[in-house]
Order: structure tokens, then C-alpha cells, then sequence
């Protein structure tokens, strides 16, 4: 018996809290994302055990790529997922830039700036924001998404920028870099896996996105995730939202195998 | 070659070189040698222009250098840690100054071969830093600054980071490639018998001042004062 065997055992509770608590529900959005509600039409009711005959389609997945709504709110889910992380990228570096070129004082002030919006409820911060940034429109969804992902992305890429030591910037500089050659050639290479897993959050986390374009957007504004929680709970569609649900999971999943083969041939 | 005037560099109250002033002729070797917090690093900083005097003027090859940064003094840099680009091979290190004045891809890969050569590496081009000895990485930070051939070399604590063994062959090494160049140098340690092994002349620094510039023996025939006396190990 190895060592570690009774270790093995130990992780047996998490890994069956983990079963219940996440893969089951999953398993059963699946289901619902299969459920043909032709059989039951007008009823929506969805109370069915997991398996019965007769109730299964790809019917609401046929609707979601056959809709140009869907359609078009799939692209602008994307679209809008894309340019929020490469605004809070953008923004991000340059904020973790500065704490990482700070003194001891200074980056204890930045940090602690960067981190505060995180002590508010996230729907104060919402409405807070909603009273700074007017009328609601396209603009306002993405200061807000940005907003919400800036502090995840800083820290992150300030983490990555502190293993950098500041000597590399000096020695380039003293061998004939400006310091704008001195940045692109030593330090932003050296930052590519924090840059990497800074994206990787910010890109998961903004195609979820609900908050900024629920709150802050006009219904052109909606994403998926907006669709989703209307179908759950105005219209009732449990299938279609369940569908819109595992469509976002695939896209996320896919985002997400893309970039950790980025890592892996990076590294 | 390099000429100091009447340099002063203060962190908070404590000035950490004080009205200093230093000239060290072409192709001599000078050891700046102190206690810790003497301001001997922030000295070598200074020449090297990653540090800007409260006042004073630094001279350079007889021009006034003061407001240049450190990419236009042409001064070759070996810090304590060796600060080597992780990311790049031995070979991308040494090139990478060549690069940066615009050599051409050949004659950079020559150049840099040849540099890593002179200071005694032949088949560890293609490594990374982390896949190098201490001694391996001491020399490419010496070729790299080498390659792009410095007005003068700055070393801070160059054989700090190392065994005794290592430090006493690269040592000689180094000393031996001074001389052949004929590089004005300057190093920075709080090791008097490495100062006595290497310098031409060693500069006493305390409290941001230099108490006594001299070639080793008259240092220790001629102490200025009971600092540098003691600092030597010479009884009072």
C-alpha cells in the first residue's frame, strides 16, 4: 500500500459533496437542455424523472441555431466577452505596472484602492455605477464588466510583474534598450503566463456576463446569460434556457481548452 | 575615464554618498571597498546612471554624463544576482546588446560566441540561465556586458553569489581578462582580501564618503585613519 492511499480516502467526502453539489445539478441541465416540450404542450411542467421515453429532443438547441435572435445575442455575447477582457487587460497592466514600480507605502495604498470596490455588494456597486455612468446603453455595460473584472486581472498581473526583479530592466537598459525596448523585450515575455491566466478569468467571467448588461444595458444589450434567467423565470422555458445554459458551458469550455494549449506550448 | 565631482545622493535623512568626489583612469581596476549601507552600491548606481545625484556632475570619457540615462553611457553592468534574461539563452543574453545597437544576425552570433569564449564557455550557449552553475552565469553576465565593448565595466559584488573555490578561479580570471583588455573597471565588494587580490587601487568608502584612495600596500603601510586601519584588519 502506497503512502498516500489513506490520504485517497480522506478526499472522499470533498469528492462526494463535489459530485452532489456540482456535477448532479449539471448532469441535470443537461437533461433539461434535451427535453422536448412537444409532448406537453401549454403545460410547461418539467417535474419528469431523469429518464423517460418519448421526452427527448434537440429541439431547443434546433431553436437557439436556427433564431437570428439567438443568433445575433450569441455574437454579441462574444463580441462584448472580447472586448471587456481586452479592456481590463489593458487597464490591468498598466495598474499593476504601477503598483509593481511603487515603494512598500505605495503599493499597500494601490492595492488596497484596487481591492475596495470588492468590499461592496455587487448590486450597490451596480446602482452606484449606474448613477456615474447615465443613461444606460452599450458603453455603460462595458465600463461596468470591465469595472467588475479590473481588480482580478491587477492583482493577477501584479503577482506575475513582482517575480520580475528589476535589475532585468536595468541590465537591458544598460546594455542600449530604451526603456520602451526594455519593457517589450524583457519584461512583457517574462509576464505571458500571468497575461495568459488574467485572460483566461476575464474571458470565462465575461461571457457569463449578466449583471452590467441586466442593469446597466438596454434589452439590444443582453447576453445569454440575461436570456437565460428570462426563459427560467418569465417565460418559463426551462429546456430553452437549460439549452442557452450548456450552449454558454460549451463556448466556455472551449475558451478554456484553447487557451491552456496556448499555456502548454508557451511553456 | 571616469570622473565623479562633488556627488551627493540622500535617502530620506542619511546622505548615502556625501560631496563625493573620484576619478579612476583609463584602464585601471578600482575596488570601492566598505561595510554594508557604506554607499558603496549606490556609488557604482550613480556611474552607472540607474541612479541621478541630488547634485554633483559624473564625467564620462571627458563628457559631462550626469543627465544620461543608462542606455546612452555605454558602461558594461554585472550585477550582484547577474540579472540574466531567464527567458533567454546564454547566447540570446550575450547577443542581446548587439541587438539592441542593430548587428546584424551573423555578425551578432559571432561576436557573442566570441565573448562567451573569452570568458571560458564553450558548449553552454544554448542553455537557459536556470540550466547554469553560479560560476557558468557569472561568466555570460561578464560577456554579455563585455560584447558590446564598454567605455568601462561596473561590477557590484561580482563574486558574492559564489563558492569559495569558483570565486577564487573566476577571480583570477578576471583579473587576468582586465588586463588584457585593458578595461577601465570598477567593483564594488566588502571583502578586503578580494579588493587586495584584484584592485590596482581600493577606495575606502564610510558613511558615503571615501576615507583613504590608494594601492593596496600603501593602505596598509599608510592607513589614512584608525576607519581604514581597522576596516583592513591592521591593529591600532
Amino acid at each position: 500500500m502506497r503512502p498516500g492511499r489513506a490520504v485517497d480516502w480522506l478526499l472522499l467526502p470533498a469528492g462526494l459533496l463535489w459530485l452532489a453539489g456540482v456535477l448532479a445539478p449539471l448532469l441535470f441541465v443537461l437533461r433539461m437542455s434535451l427535453y422536448s416540450r412537444g409532448g406537453i404542450a401549454g403545460e410547461k411542467r418539467y417535474d419528469i424523472l431523469f429518464y423517460q421515453p418519448g421526452t427527448w429532443s434537440l429541439e431547443s438547441f434546433r431553436q437557439i441555431l436556427a433564431e437570428p435572435f439567438y443568433l445575433r445575442m450569441l455574437g454579441f455575447t462574444i463580441g462584448l466577452a472580447l472586448l471587456v477582457t481586452a479592456l481590463t487587460l489593458a487597464l490591468g497592466y498598466v495598474a499593476a505596472y504601477g503598483i509593481y514600480r511603487s515603494g512598500p507605502a505605495g503599493k499597500a495604498f494601490l492595492l488596497t484602492l484596487i481591492v475596495l470596490p470588492k468590499f461592496t455588494n455587487i448590486l450597490v456597486y451596480v446602482f452606484g455605477l449606474k448613477l456615474l455612468l447615465g443613461r444606460n446603453g452599450f458603453w455603460p455595460v462595458v465600463a461596468g464588466e470591465t469595472l467588475f473584472l479590473l481588480p482580478y486581472a491587477t492583482l493577477t498581473l501584479a503577482a506575475t510583474l513582482e517575480t520580475v526583479p528589476y535589475s532585468l530592466v536595468e541590465t537591458a537598459r544598460g546594455l542600449g534598450a530604451s526603456a520602451a525596448r526594455a519593457f517589450w523585450s524583457v519584461v512583457f515575455p517574462l509576464t505571458l503566463p500571468g497575461l495568459l491566466a488574467a485572460a483566461t478569468l476575464a474571458l470565462l467571467w465575461s461571457l457569463t456576463a449578466f449583471l452590467g448588461p441586466y442593469l446597466l444595458g438596454e434589452p439590444r444589450q443582453y447576453t445569454l446569460a440575461v436570456e437565460v434567467d428570462r426563459q427560467m423565470r418569465q417565460d418559463l422555458d426551462w429546456p430553452l434556457a437549460a439549452a442557452l445554459n450548456v450552449t454558454l458551458m460549451l463556448l466556455m469550455a472551449g475558451v478554456a481548452s484553447g487557451l491552456s494549449l496556448v499555456r502548454r506550448r508557451a511553456a | 575615464m571616469l570622473r565623479l565631482e562633488q556627488v551627493t545622493k540622500t535617502y530620506g535623512a542619511r546622505p548615502a554618498v556625501d560631496a563625493l568626489s573620484l576619478e579612476v583612469p583609463e584602464g585601471e581596476l578600482l575596488a570601492i571597498l566598505g561595510p554594508s549601507g557604506c554607499g558603496k552600491t549606490t556609488l557604482l548606481r550613480i556611474l552607472g546612471g540607474y541612479e541621478a545625484p541630488d547634485s554633483g556632475r559624473v564625467w564620462i570619457a571627458g563628457a559631462d554624463a550626469t543627465e544620461a540615462p543608462p542606455e546612452r553611457r555605454n558602461l558594461g553592468m554585472v550585477f550582484q544576482s547577474y540579472a540574466l534574461f531567464p527567458h533567454m539563452t546564454a547566447l540570446e543574453n550575450v547577443e542581446f546588446g548587439l541587438r539592441m545597437r542593430g548587428v546584424g544576425k551573423t555578425a551578432r552570433r559571432e561576436r557573442a560566441e566570441q565573448a562567451l569564449r573569452l570568458t571560458g564557455l564553450n558548449g553552454e550557449a544554448s542553455r537557459r540561465p536556470a540550466q547554469l552553475s553560479g560560476g557558468e552565469q557569472q561568466r555570460v553576465a561578464v560577456a554579455r556586458a563585455l560584447v558590446v565593448e564598454p567605455r568601462a565595466l561596473l561590477m557590484d559584488e561580482p563574486f558574492a553569489n559564489l563558492d569559495r573555490n569558483v570565486r577564487l578561479r573566476l577571480r583570477d580570471e578576471l583579473k587576468a581578462l582586465q588586463a588584457r583588455l585593458g578595461l577601465t573597471t570598477v567593483f564594488v565588494t566588502h571583502d578586503h582580501e578580494e579588493a587586495l587580490a584584484l584592485a590596482d587601487r581600493i577606495a575606502v568608502m564610510n558613511h558615503g564618503r571615501i576615507e583613504q584612495i590608494a594601492p593596496a600596500l600603501q593602505l596598509f603601510l599608510q592607513p589614512a585613519n584608525a576607519f581604514v586601519a581597522r576596516f583592513l584588519g591592521v591593529g591600532v
